[in-house]
C-alpha cells in the first residue's frame, strides 16, 4: 500500500489505536502513570510491547485495543537525550495546562481548577485500554496493570472509566463519532463520500502532509517516525443544565429542534444538512448515508446553522476563512459517569462527560487552531460574538438560528462543558517504543 | 541616514479611496519621547471622537522604522487627503499630529502654510493598494452599521414577522433569516 508520493505507510509500525476506529460497543478505561525510575519504565515499555498491535494486523472484529503515548514530561522522565527533547514542537513541550490561554481554558476551564493530577507535570505515560466488552475491558486493564506490578518506579496515578451507555450516545442524548477522516494509505475509509483522502502526513510523522510537506518530526529518526500527537481531554458534561436551557428556551415540541440546531445534528445521528425539519433514525443509523453530505446548498445556514458544534468542527464545503483540510483531525470520543435518566432536570452532582482525545500530527495547526478559532472564536463565519454553542467557554456568547422569515438569536448562553484536565501526549510508533525501552541513558 | 524626499505623486485608489503614506526622519535624541506620545494616544479618546466625526479617514497607522529612526504614518481615506488638511488642523487630528510628527526632522507644523509641500515630499506611494470592501465611504460603512444594528432590533421583537409580511418590506424580509 503506498501514498501517491510512493512513500509506503509503514502500518506494520504505526499503534493501531492511533488511526483505528475503537471498538463499538466499548468499555475501557484510560490510566495516567508517573515515572520515578526510568529503568523501571523501561521494563514497563517492554511489557507493554507485545501487548500492542499495529494497524496492519488490526482486526475490525477484534475485541481490544490498547494504546501507549508519553507526555514531554514523560518522554524527559524515561530518559529521552536533551538534545531529542529539544526538537519536539514548543507546544508539546510545554503541555496542555501551559496552552490554556492559547486553547480558551480559560474561568472554570483553567488549570488550577483540573482534576489532580491532570496538569500537573506527573502524568508521563498514558494507556488508553479499550474493549467490547466490560469482561474483555477488565481483563485487558489487569494486562496492563499486571505491566506495572512489581515495578516500584512506575506509579498509577490517575484512571478514568469510559463505557458506552445503553443507547450508544453521548451524554447529551446524541450519536456520535460518526465524521471521520480517510487516510490516504490505508484501508480506513472515512464515512463522507464527498471528502478526498487526506494526506497520511496530516496523521503520522514522516510522511507528506496536505501542504506537500513533511511535518517536522522529532529527531532521532527511529524515534520520530510513525508516531503521532494526541490530546485528551476530560470533558464534563452539565447534562441537566443542558436540558433546562433547552426546556426555557424552547417550546415542549422544539427542545429537540433547538439542540439539534446546536448539534448539527438530530439525535439519532441524522445530519440537519439532509434531514432539516425532524428526525430521520433510519438516516442516523446508516453509515453510507449519514455522513454523505455537504453544505454548498446552504450557505446561510438554514438547514445547519453555521455556527453549530458540528458545522465549526468541520465546515466541509462552506465558504469560512481558512482551509478546512489542514485542521482536520481524528476524534475519539468515549462516556464516562452514569448517564442522567431520562426526563430529569435537576443536576444529580455526578461526574460525567466525555473522554476526548484528538489524533493528528499537528497539535498547532490542527487542535489548538481548532479550539482558538473555530470553537472559540466567530470571526470565521462573519460572527464575533459567536462561539461553539456546546462546547465553547461563552463568556456571553450568542447563537444564530437562521430560518425563515426571521432568525432566532439566543444571548447570553450558559457553559454546558468544562474542561477537568488534559495533557499532549506522543504516541510512538512501536520500533520508537522498542527504541524507549533499549535508551541506556 | 539619507532623507525620505521623494517627488510627490498621488497615492492609489481603490474604489473612493486612497492610499497615503509618508516617512520621515525622527530628530535624533527624541525617540524615547516619540514612542511615549504614539503610546499615549493610543488611549485618547478625543483622536478616536474626531476619526469619527472627520468621516474619511479608514485606517492609519504610525510606525517606528530602522531601529526608531524614521517615522512612517501609513493610512487610507475617502478622496485626496490634502485638501482637507487645513480642516483636520483644527480638530485633535491635528493636534495629535503635531504632538506626533513634531519629532520628526524639518516638521513644519499641521497649521504651517507649508505643510502640503512638506507631507508631499516626504511621500511614498504603493506598489499596490486591495480592499475587501472597494465601494463604501467610511459614512457609508458607518451608517450600513447603524441601519444594521436597527434592523437586528426589529428582528429581536416578537412581533417582527408580521410585520415585514407587507409587501413593501419584502426585501428586508429576504434579509431577516440569518
Amino acid at each position: 500500500m503506498t501514498t501517491d508520493t510512493g512513500a509506503a505507510l509503514e502500518l506494520g509500525d504505526i499503534q493501531a489505536a492511533t488511526l483505528m476506529p475503537r471498538p463499538n460497543p466499548y468499555a475501557g478505561a484510560y490510566l495516567a502513570l508517573r515515572i520515578d525510575d526510568r529503568h523501571a519504565a523501561r521494563e514497563l515499555l517492554r511489557r507493554l510491547i507485545p501487548l500492542l498491535e499495529p494497524v496492519s494486523s488490526f482486526d475490525p472484529g477484534r475485541p481490544v485495543s490498547l494504546g501507549v503515548g508519553l507526555s514531554f514530561a514523560g518522554l524527559e522522565a524515561i530518559g529521552v537525550p536533551a538534545e531529542s527533547l529539544a526538537t519536539f514542537p514548543s507546544e508539546f513541550q510545554q503541555g496542555m495546562a501551559a496552552r490554556a490561554a492559547e486553547i480558551g481554558d480559560v474561568g472554570e476551564n483553567a488549570p488550577e481548577h483540573w482534576e489532580a493530577p491532570l496538569g500537573s507535570k506527573d502524568v508521563h505515560l498514558v494507556v488508553a485500554a479499550l474493549a467490547r466488552d466490560t469482561a474483555l475491558m477488565e481483563a485487558l486493564v489487569v494486562l496492563a496493570q499486571d505491566a506495572v506490578r512489581d515495578l516500584p518506579g512506575v506509579s498509577p496515578i490517575w484512571q478514568l472509566d469510559v463505557h458506552v451507555p445503553p443507547d450508544g450516545r453521548e451524554q447529551f442524548g446524541f450519536k456520535d463519532s460518526i465524521s471521520e477522516p480517510t487516510v490516504e494509505g490505508t484501508n480506513i475509509l472515512g464515512s463522507n463520500p464527498h471528502e478526498a483522502p487526506l494526506k497520511a502526513g496530516e496523521f503520522v510523522l514522516g510522511y507528506e502532509d496536505e501542504n506537500g510537506e513533511l511535518p517536522p518530526m522529532p529527531q532521532p529518526e527511529v524515534l520520530g517516525h510513525n508516531g503521532t500527537y494526541v490530546a485528551f481531554r476530560k470533558l464534563h458534561q452539565r447534562v441537566a443544565a443542558f436540558r433546562r436551557y433547552l426546556r426555557d428556551n424552547a417550546a415542549d415540541t422544539e427542545a429537540t429542534w433547538l439542540a439539534a440546531k446546536f448539534v448539527g445534528r438530530w439525535p439519532s445521528g441524522a445530519p440537519l444538512a439532509l434531514s432539516p425539519d425532524k428526525d430521520n433514525p433510519e438516516l442516523g443509523g446508516d453509515p453510507t448515508r449519514n455522513n454523505a453530505f455537504l453544505y454548498g446548498d446552504d450557505p446561510r445556514g438554514l438547514k445547519c446553522p453555521v455556527g453549530a458544534h458540528a458545522r465549526r468542527m468541520n465546515a466541509r464545503d462552506s465558504v469560512i476563512t481558512g482551509q478546512v483540510r489542514l485542521h482536520r483531525m481524528i476524534r475519539r470520543g468515549t462516556n464516562y459517569g452514569p448517564s442522567l435518566p431520562p426526563g430529569v432536570l435537576e443536576d444529580d452532582g455526578a461526574e460525567r462527560g466525555l473522554m476526548f482525545a484528538f489524533v493528528g500530527a499537528h497539535l498547532a495547526r490542527q487542535f489548538e487552531f481548532v479550539q482558538k478559532q473555530w470553537v472559540h472564536d466567530g470571526k470565521f463565519i462573519g460572527a464575533p460574538a459567536e462561539r461553539d454553542p456546546l462546547i465553547g467557554v461563552q463568556d456571553g456568547g450568542e447563537f444564530t438560528i437562521p430560518q425563515r422569515p426571521i432568525r432566532r438569536r439566543l444571548r447570553g448562553l450558559p457553559d454546558f462543558v468544562v474542561n477537568r484536565g488534559g495533557e499532549y501526549c506522543f504516541m510512538p510508533g512501536l520500533r520508537a517504543l522498542r527504541w524507549l525501552a533499549e535508551l541506556d541513558t | 541616514m539619507t532623507s525620505t524626499i521623494n517627488e510627490y505623486r498621488a497615492g492609489l485608489k481603490v474604489g473612493p479611496r486612497s492610499e497615503f503614506l509618508a516617512i520621515g526622519d525622527v530628530i535624533p535624541g527624541r525617540e524615547e519621547a516619540l514612542r511615549d506620545t504614539l503610546e499615549r494616544h493610543r488611549s485618547d479618546p478625543h483622536i478616536q471622537q474626531a476619526i469619527k466625526e472627520i468621516g474619511t479617514l479608514h485606517e492609519a497607522r504610525f510606525v517606528l522604522l530602522d531601529g526608531d529612526t524614521r517615522l512612517m504614518f501609513a493610512s487610507s481615506f475617502d478622496g485626496p487627503w490634502d485638501v482637507y488638511i487645513d480642516d483636520f488642523a483644527r480638530t485633535d487630528i491635528g493636534r495629535a499630529f503635531d504632538e506626533t510628527w513634531g519629532h520628526v526632522q524639518g516638521y513644519p507644523g499641521v497649521k504651517s502654510p507649508h505643510i502640503k509641500e512638506w507631507f508631499k515630499e516626504h511621500t511614498v506611494v504603493a506598489g499596490n493598494f486591495v480592499c475587501a470592501y472597494p465601494e463604501p465611504t467610511v459614512k457609508q460603512v458607518l451608517k450600513a452599521l447603524a441601519l444594521q444594528q436597527a434592523f437586528q432590533q426589529v428582528l429581536d421583537d416578537p412581533r417582527a414577522a408580521e410585520a415585514l409580511q407587507h409587501p413593501a418590506l419584502k426585501p428586508l424580509l429576504e434579509m431577516a433569516a440569518d
